[in-house]
């Protein structure tokens, strides 16, 4: 009995190292993924930024590919979720504002 | 051992891997280089240099202005639109003077000179009733010199030559240089009303933010 409990010891020290070493040592490092794996919060600042250069260009059909980049959704989805995620943080009401105008185009 | 295998191949089929969460450092180059344009121009857009500079360190280039212009001349003989490469271009220069300012130089050199020479070089002798001519001495190479000549030609340089006559002024003509124009470059829009970039995402800053966790 003594020598199960060793050994199950034993597994549970090594699990526990291979994860530290996995978790902390030695991450796993993300590389060449996609604009669609963006975070929620970089996609809101992706959606902000498509609608600054909108401003501008007024081009909706270059504005829509862009956001096609960070999602299949139709782009007024994608700009109404960001839109709900910049409600949630502190994005400025001009911010806001200017999302919420280029959504409503 | 089939079982195993069976087991799993069935994992990488029916629960495969899922990227998600990533952070903009993680893009493969290509999107990376969307994502920096997208930046510049947003700051064209904008003229907001702190907030694109804050963009930019999430891509964790080893020198933004570096990577920035470089871009600017890939898109440029990509053929890539004139808007995107000034503004990657404009932005870079900001980033690399490392001011708040507005840029102020242009990409495209133009020669003809916005404002005229503050001070161009006179050749008109001052006429002080005494003439005091200056007799410049040329060798001409159909004629070779020979001693006699030339020994004459050494004193002349010498000393001033008593010339009858008229003294002809030297004509000089001074042609300035092809000049780069350096004109401001006005922005489409005013600067809008930002939130500090510390404030845009929840949690905490980006610049000390760790991505390599799922």
């Amino acid at each position: 009995m003594g020598r199960w409990i060793r050994f199950f010891i034993a597994v549970m020290i090594g699990a526990a190292a291979a994860m530290f070493y996995g978790w902390k040592v030695n991450p796993v490092r993300y590389a060449e993924t996609t604009p669609d794996t963006l975070r929620v919060d970089f996609k809101t600042d992706y959606v902000l930024m498509v609608a600054e250069v909108y401003h501008i260009e007024k081009d909706p059909n270059l504005a829509a590919r862009r956001l096609a980049l960070i999602s299949t959704e139709i782009p007024s989805d994608v700009v109404v979720k960001a839109i709900k995620e910049a409600e949630k943080t502190p994005y400025s009401s001009t911010d806001l504002g200017l999302m919420q105008t280029w959504g409503r185009l | 051992m089939i079982g195993n295998r069976a087991r799993t191949g069935g994992f990488l089929v029916l629960w495969p891997t899922r990227y998600r969460d990533n952070a903009p450092a993680s893009l493969s180059e290509e999107y990376k280089d969307s994502y920096r344009a997208l930046i510049a121009m947003a700051y064209y857009a904008s003229g907001d240099v702190a907030r694109a500079r804050s963009r930019l360190v999430l891509l964790r280039d080893a020198d933004i202005a570096a990577a920035l212009i470089s871009q600017a001349q890939r898109s440029m003989m990509e053929g890539r639109p004139e808007a995107e490469v000034r503004a990657l271009s404009l932005l870079g220069l900001e980033i690399a003077s490392g001011d708040n300012t507005a840029p102020q130089v242009t990409l495209l050199p133009t020669t003809t000179p916005l404002t005229p020479p503050t001070s161009l070089p006179t050749s008109t002798p001052t006429n002080t009733g005494v003439p005091t001519p200056v007799v410049a001495w040329t060798p001409t190479l159909a004629n070779t010199p020979d001693s006699a000549s030339l020994a004459t030609s050494q004193a002349s340089q010498d000393k001033p030559a008593t010339q009858s006559g008229t003294p002809t002024p030297p004509t000089s003509t001074f042609t300035p240089p092809p000049t780069f124009t350096i004109a401001p470059l006005p922005h489409p829009h005013p600067p809008l009303l930002r939130a500090s970039p510390s404030t845009w995402f929840k949690n905490k800053s980006f610049a000390t933010r760790t991505w390599n966790s799922p």
